[in-house]
């Protein structure tokens, strides 16, 4: 009798992006992760900005656009025509909501979500307009929509995005980490109210949406059973101020290899 | 015939005298306030409210040292591009372009919980706008709850305002306006103009007389005095023409009727009263000593030269000082009168910083 010869084309997932990247290479390297299938396999050669410097876009003299280098090289290196089909994760740019408002610098403010308007809200904060924080966030992320219509021209099998995981809900832990690391050297600095902190996280969820759509990229809001039933990131996958540990990285890559597995081409 | 040696004119000052007043004066030096009912103080705090022509004012309060007053200038964690974007600070709270003196009246009295309209919120593709400030927030507000909320705070500021302003800089605008058939409620431009829907059963032309006008004001001022018994006030008449009239005439004799009834409104309420002032920004604009220079191409924006000259009159007469903006090229930014129309040579401020936010102009695109 011969041998079966797989017809099944294995497939390849590229994961590249900034500091939240490191839950999912903690739980790749540590063997914590392992996939379903041996037709699918994973690499991630971009994880944090000391890897992957720089803008997500540069221009150039005459101002054309032009992906960022490090990503360039990787792109080049797994181009979309092989052996496999492969697929492109990116897990940039995950807090610009943090930069807006992880810490209180000035007045309290607070604003309403649509969609969201059960949230509570801070009376004594002054009221922002959501349209205006909405702006704040984009601003930040002007490089990420550019980089995922370059992407989605390229021919690659797929192409998703994972949103950051959602905010830390104790203030005082969020508070210790950023002082135990030194990213807060004043005492005084206050950690923004922990509602706040998670409605910059669905404002940011709702522009990442919008970027993907209009890119024809998938996006991923939501690691399942990774948040508590207020939303924010459950303890147990707790790591920092701001990321997720190995755990969150193992359930992401979960997700991430049954998406690519079900990927309706 | 004899001589006449008792002619009471020969007493009366040089700018009583056309000839001596404008004829023999540099167009830019012509300053038509021969006094003042009372001066200001850099610490007194200055509200500001009105149509498009007022926000100059704020401008040049802001950037001159004068005290001007906002209670609702937004919070800093946004910037000061969006805060811009979203209106804060345009205006000493965030009520948008005042045309009318009823809306003047019917913003107090909404302030007060006085007058609720009928008309409560449009609903638009993009989200919800409120109908007495439809473009106060780009995009409207993302969902009712927050409408509803920046409603209450607004109102809040308003009432902080008119309660803890020292003065009160009032620009008349237009007479022209669009009212609720319902209750009378008055917008700010015509439903359906750039924003919301027209309805013909709902919504109907009013064009305010010289009684109306002057009883708005009149009853919107006394409101004010009763709630802040030392406050001063200065009228104004924007010198914008109208951008567009909705009566069955010429454009140019709206104008010239809006204008006259805001003018003599203000002049009539002023003179009997010594809290109020009439500041004549509008004759230094319109005045055809500037032979119309102190006007844009399109004969209804100010130019920046226009605006300074009647910044450094305001400043001048109530601050008794120069304003630092009030730099020697602009002496010769407008030319004497024998020159002609040189006028608008100098642009000191950049056509970015002079931006004004102007509802009314919505008229046009929605007229294209």
């Amino acid at each position: 009798m011969e041998a079966l010869v797989s017809t099944v084309k294995a497939k390849r997932v590229i994961i590249f992006g900034h500091s939240h990247v490191w839950a999912l290479r903690a739980a790749w390297k540590t063997g914590s992760f392992t996939p379903n299938t041996d037709h699918f396999s994973l690499e991630i050669p971009l994880c944090g900005t000391k890897q992957f410097p720089g803008d997500l876009i540069n221009y150039n003299a005459r101002g054309a656009e032009q992906i960022n280098a490090a990503l360039l090289s990787v792109l080049n290196t797994h181009p979309p025509a092989g052996a496999n089909d492969v697929y492109l994760a990116s897990v940039c740019q995950g807090n610009a909501y943090n930069a807006v408002g992880l810490l209180l610098e000035g007045p309290a403010f607070d604003f309403v979500v649509p969609g969201y308007e059960a949230l509570p809200l801070n009376d004594g904060a002054d009221l922002v307009p959501f349209g205006a924080i909405k702006s704040l966030i984009q601003r930040q992320c002007i490089g990420l929509t550019a980089l995922m219509h370059r992407l989605s021209k390229l021919g690659y099998a797929g192409i998703m995005h994972f949103e950051a995981p959602p905010p830390i809900e104790d203030g005082d832990f969020v508070a210790e980490k950023l002082r135990q690391n030194n990213e807060i050297n004043n005492s005084t600095a206050i950690v923004n109210d922990k509602y706040v902190r998670l409605k910059l996280w669905l404002t940011q969820t709702l522009i990442m949406q919008e970027i993907c759509d209009a890119a024809g990229v998938r996006y991923v809001r939501e690691v399942p059973a990774t948040s508590n039933e207020a939303g924010f990131l459950a303890d147990e996958y707790k790591k920092d101020a701001v990321h997720a540990n190995f755990l969150y990285g193992v359930e992401l890559l979960s997700c991430c290899e049954r998406i690519v597995q079900d990927w309706n081409h | 015939m004899g001589k006449s040696y008792n002619c009471p004119y020969r007493e009366m000052p040089a700018t009583s005298n056309w000839r001596k007043a404008i004829e023999a004066v540099k167009a830019n030096d012509v300053d038509p306030v021969v006094s003042v009912k009372f001066g200001l103080e850099s610490s007194e705090k200055i509200a500001t409210a009105g149509s498009c022509f007022a926000q100059h004012v704020a401008r040049y309060l802001k950037q001159e040292g004068g005290s001007y007053f906002v209670t609702e200038p937004g919070n800093r964690v946004l910037g000061s591009e969006i805060l811009e974007e979203f209106n804060y600070g345009t205006f000493s709270a965030r009520y948008g372009n005042i045309y009318t003196t009823r809306q003047l009246l019917q913003l107090i009295k909404r302030a007060y919980g006085e007058f609720v309209p009928n008309d409560d919120v449009w609903v638009t593709e993009d989200g919800f706008v409120d109908p007495f400030r439809p473009f106060i927030q780009p995009g409207g507000f993302g969902s009712l709850r927050e409408y509803r909320l920046d409603r209450e705070r607004h109102f809040a500021a308003v009432r902080s305002l008119f309660e803890e302003m020292d003065v009160f800089v009032f620009t008349l605008g237009l007479t022209e306006c669009w009212e609720s058939t319902v209750d009378g409620a008055v917008y700010p431009i015509c439903p359906g103009c750039g924003v919301g829907n027209f309805d013909p059963t709902l919504h109907r032309f009013k064009n305010l007389n010289f009684s109306e006008t002057y009883a708005d004001l009149q009853s919107a001022l006394s409101r004010l005095f009763d709630i802040n018994p030392n406050l001063k006030v200065i009228l104004t008449v924007s010198p914008v023409p109208l951008v567009a009239t909705a009566e069955p005439r010429h454009v140019l004799s709206s104008t010239t009727y809006s204008k006259s009834v805001l003018r003599a409104v203000a002049g009539e309420i002023a003179e009997k009263d010594q809290r109020i002032d009439y500041f004549p920004s509008y004759e230094i604009i319109t005045g055809n000593y500037s032979r119309g220079g102190y006007y844009e191409k399109d004969l209804r924006s100010v130019t920046e030269p226009g605006v300074n000259h009647v910044m450094r009159t305001l400043f001048a007469h109530y601050y008794g000082r120069e304003i630092a903006s009030y730099r020697p090229s602009h002496k010769q930014a407008v030319a004497s009168n024998d020159r002609g129309p040189k006028v608008n040579v100098v642009e000191t401020a950049s056509s970015k910083a002079a931006r004004v936010v102007c509802d009314e102009e919505n008229l046009e695109t929605a007229m294209s």
